[in-house]
């Protein structure tokens, strides 16, 4: 293999990684489950930004941990009043007549999600290289640098400032193999500990606004065996396993959706194969920020045509290549991923 | 591909360039496949935006329509927000009786859809009938509001090269958005910290 920049900056970043970790007291891997600790057990209150595509929104943020249970607040600054709500498992979305999540409820399977476990960080040096890179100023705050950069083409990179006293994640871009920014997130001001009130836990819930139920999974679903589902990914990037499967149901014909999560510790995507639509559908690749979506058309061994959705945070051409190597679990006997 | 070279790309696209820049264009083109990918683009950018659709084959555009089932929604759930288990009435099977699943739209569902995700080209139409094949990207005029973006990459190649060709229709761009919604429900549920719900807080974001 030639010395690609890539491979040149990984190098580098490893380099990096092992020099520098005595100039913030750990490894980058401890930096990164210390953000994750952060994130659940600390109490903070802020506003940040997230640009995703070509929005731009701004958000604030109140979490706190009483009786030993999460709670969070999301807020939706602007466009449509929106909050959502959480509590433990529970999470409820509140909104103006009208909104969109609204349809969304209507739209999609719900029911109870598995638990992935979609970010793993035990796993993640296996498939990304972690350096560090740095200070900076976030929020007006210290901030560590930290990046993490894929090993391969079939995922992306990450840039994260992460505060230097708390560890908590100030900023973080979300890049692909061409250094463009998919999306950014960074908090503009925020405050930690006993400067958050719980009572800015409550939702406000304007006048006339609704509690969508949100179908986001509450407890343990019945679990789905593996082999009930009828299909499979006849190619998977290197380092990405199954997270999740389920089998849902079209409520008009009962028809089932299987659906599968795969995760490399950090990236995740979701392919679901349903039966084709009377009225056909179009192959097609659509995209918001990170986020791809690519529909294809498969068929079982009857030569019956399904559809075979992927959607996931990972680039086009490994999207579609994963989406058209889909085939029924049965045919699969010896067949090796294309 | 230099700056002025793209800038020389623009004003021909706009009939702004004069003789000496167009040849100059029309040269790199035939050499550059940057370049040449750069315009197929800027050209079906403008198509969209122009609310053009060619080659739109008769009757298939009704046979979409008809297979929206359109209904109205029933008035959403008035209660605190835990009053009630979320969604675990529905069970695994997420069934609401009696409703397609993708039936329940309305304009300004198919609306929000749009707005939400960016439709970046089509890599063929599939149907019971088989892979009837597309010939080249033609975007329906609902995603025009949000289909200018020149960084996406339209995926390579068309399959078959027959003359069938299909608009992407309300039901696709809904479908994709659904589940890209619902990828990002199951990621929310299995992540910690402000950024798991930051994907639905911000749907719809125009």
């Amino acid at each position: 293999m030639t010395s690609s920049p890539r491979n040149l900056a990984a190098i580098a970043g490893l380099w990096l990684a092992m020099a520098l970790p005595l100039a913030h007291g750990d490894t980058p891997r401890q930096w990164l489950d210390d953000m994750n600790r952060a994130f659940s057990e600390l109490s903070y209150d802020g506003i940040f930004s997230y640009f995703s595509g070509q929005d731009l929104a701004s958000l604030r943020v109140i979490h706190m941990v009483v009786d030993g249970e999460q709670r969070e607040r999301l807020v939706h600054l602007n466009g449509a009043p929106r909050e959502i709500v959480r509590r433990g498992d529970q999470v409820a979305c509140i909104v103006m007549p009208g909104d969109a999540l609204l349809e969304l409820e209507e739209s999609i399977p719900s029911g109870p999600f598995a638990r992935a476990f979609v970010r793993r960080y035990d796993r993640i040096s296996e498939n990304y290289g972690l350096s560090f890179f740095g200070e900076d100023r976030v929020a007006d705050r210290t901030a560590v640098r930290l990046a993490v950069t894929p090993r391969d083409d079939n995922r992306y990179g990450y840039r994260l400032w992460l505060d230097k006293n708390t560890r908590m994640l100030l900023r973080s871009e979300l890049i692909d193999g061409d250094g463009q920014r998919l999306e950014i997130f960074q908090f503009n001001q925020v405050r930690f500990g006993d400067a958050v009130d719980p009572d800015q836990l409550e939702p406000e819930g304007k006048d006339g606004s609704l509690v969508s139920h949100l179908t986001l999974a509450t407890k343990q679903p019945e679990p789905v065996a593996r082999e009930d589902i009828a299909w499979q990914v006849g190619w998977l990037p290197e380092g990405f396993s199954m997270a999740a499967a389920d089998i849902r149901r079209a409520p008009s014909s009962l028809k089932s959706i299987d659906t599968m999560m795969f995760s490399d510790g950090l990236a995740a995507f979701s392919v679901f194969v349903e039966d084709m639509p009377d009225s056909g559908a179009a192959s097609m690749v659509s995209r918001n920020g990170a986020t791809v979506a690519v529909t294809h058309m498969v068929s079982d061994a009857r030569q019956e045509p399904y559809l075979v959705t992927l959607v996931g945070e990972i680039p086009t051409r490994t999207a579609k290549r994963i989406a058209r190597s889909v085939l029924p679990r049965a045919a699969d006997a010896g067949q090796p991923g294309r | 591909m230099t700056e002025k070279l793209r800038q020389s790309l623009s004003a021909a696209m706009d009939d702004e360039a004069d003789a000496f820049e167009l040849r100059r264009v029309l040269d790199e083109l035939g050499r550059d496949d940057d370049l040449r990918g750069l315009w197929d683009r800027y050209h079906l950018i403008g198509s969209v935006v122009r609310g053009e659709r060619t080659r739109v084959p008769e009757g298939l555009r009704d046979r979409v329509w008809q297979a929206l089932d359109v209904v109205e929604p029933e008035a959403a759930g008035v209660d605190g927000p835990f009053d009630s288990p979320v969604s675990a009435a529905a069970g695994s099977a997420g069934v609401v009786a009696g409703r397609p699943w993708l039936g329940r739209l309305t304009g300004l569902a198919v609306a929000a859809s749009v707005a939400f995700a960016v439709v970046i080209g089509l890599d063929g139409v599939t149907g019971t009938g088989g892979d009837v094949s597309g010939a080249g990207p033609v975007v329906a005029a609902e995603t025009a509001t949000r289909a200018a973006v020149p960084a996406v990459d339209l995926p390579e190649g068309n399959p078959a090269g027959a003359d069938a060709v299909v608009e992407i229709s309300p039901t696709d761009v809904q479908r994709a958005h659904a589940y890209m919604l619902h990828h990002a429900q199951q990621q929310a549920l299995n992540q910690a910290g402000v950024m798991s719900f930051v994907k639905l807080a911000t749907y719809e974001a125009p």
